[in-house]
């Protein structure tokens, strides 16, 4: 079941006691929602996407933003029908000092430096196929009927970010420290 | 995507209260910040010519997060561990195992021992620096990266970051609340991405 924007907006509204939209314009409130959705499905990566990709041979570093450009953060790598195992880049080091130019006939692992450099580890001797499972930028909502593409469960988390916001720009800073520590309780 | 839209959304979010040049001013303090958290990083290859120890880390740069000499991937070490070890020290050479950022400049590093031969020059035959391309003896740096130009998922805690800044200035517009408020919820923002 999907939810147009416009029904998100007007909860904002409603939290921000503004319903007829004069003080905070509903095109603001939508930017809001987008921004708070994306930064949602970077924590909680909720909008999924997978990704054929070429890897280099005898490389393991690659720089996302060049590989997929929407991505937000990868949240799995399979080679085949084998999911990669996730570590932090720290640990190749204990594994063995010259990972960086490791290889091996599969690949084991995959880290993330940052948020934009993909370690697929170790290097292959020839280019192979991996699959990137990556929470991706969703679209902005550009209207009242634009669909909210995260899923409707956490669309109250989604109103909440919003709204919070909202009573900022407004200086209204009574519910504020509730709202913000129920939003900080949900994303824990 | 970008400054632009930070600016205009923090001005937006400060019912156009704030002056849009100590925004601009904040935005570029801010990035540099962001860049300490290491969200978007860069490798990059160094020439390392026999002999030279100290080096200088690549442009648009923040906080050093590995070295690597041809394939390995050096310890950091502290001056009083090199001291401990080898008192001379500083004029060896030798293939480098470690390296330092002790008593140097903030945007050096020293290797350990310094490289007795020059590093291969990149020839890009295949394309591919870090793949068939990477040259021998060389020096690799793996660093956080200071960008202007953010991705538009980080305009929101940038711009309540930014205000925070420009509210609590002494200005005719100072409002420390709004302030406290804008950082709060920035840095609460900016924590769901790092």
């Amino acid at each position: 079941m999907t939810v147009a924007a416009g029904v998100l907006v007007d909860q904002v509204l409603q939290r921000v006691r503004d319903e007829h939209a004069t003080g905070t314009s509903r095109p603001l409130v939508r930017d809001l929602l987008t921004h708070c959705q994306r930064l949602i499905n970077a924590k909680l990566g909720l909008v999924i996407e997978s990704i054929e990709y070429e890897t280099v041979a005898k490389q393991c570093v690659y720089p996302l933003a060049s590989v997929v450009p929407r991505a937000l953060r990868i949240v799995g790598v399979q080679q085949g029908n084998r999911d990669l195992v996730e570590v932090k880049w720290q640990e190749f080091w204990y594994l063995h000092r010259a990972w960086l130019r490791d290889t091996g006939q599969r690949l084991e692992n995959f880290a993330l430096v940052g948020r934009d450099m993909l370690i697929l580890y170790p290097a292959q001797p020839e280019p192979r196929t991996v699959t990137l499972r990556c929470a991706v930028t969703t679209a902005p909502l550009t209207s009242d009927d634009t669909p909210v593409e995260a899923p409707i469960e956490f669309h109250p988390l989604l109103v909440d970010l919003a709204t919070v916001v909202g009573l900022v720009r407004q200086r209204t800073y009574l519910t504020l420290p509730e709202l913000t520590e129920s939003i900080k309780s949900r994303l824990a | 995507m970008s400054k632009a839209s930070v600016l205009a959304l923090a001005q937006e979010l400060a019912n156009t209260q704030a002056s849009a040049t100590n925004l601009d001013q904040f935005y570029d303090d801010v990035v540099k910040d962001v860049a300490q958290q290491a969200l978007f990083n860069v490798i990059e290859i160094m020439d390392a010519p026999a002999g030279q120890a100290v080096y200088v880390k690549p442009d648009r740069t923040s906080q050093l997060l590995g070295v690597f000499f041809d394939d390995t991937m050096l310890s950091l070490v502290t001056l009083r561990e090199l001291e401990a070890t080898r008192p001379q020290w500083r004029d060896s050479v030798g293939r480098p195992v470690a390296y330092l950022i002790e008593d140097l400049g903030h945007d050096e590093f020293q290797l350990y021992p310094a490289p007795v031969t020059t590093g291969d020059p990149v020839v890009p035959v295949h394309g591919a620096p870090f793949g068939l391309d990477y040259p021998a003896n060389t020096i690799a740096v793996l660093a956080s990266e200071i960008r202007e130009d953010m991705p538009d998922w980080l305009d929101l805690p940038l711009a309540l970051i930014v205000l925070s800044r420009e509210f609590a200035r002494p200005s005719p517009h100072m409002d420390k609340t709004f302030a406290a408020a804008c950082r709060q919820l920035g840095t609460l923002f900016l924590s769901m991405v790092a």
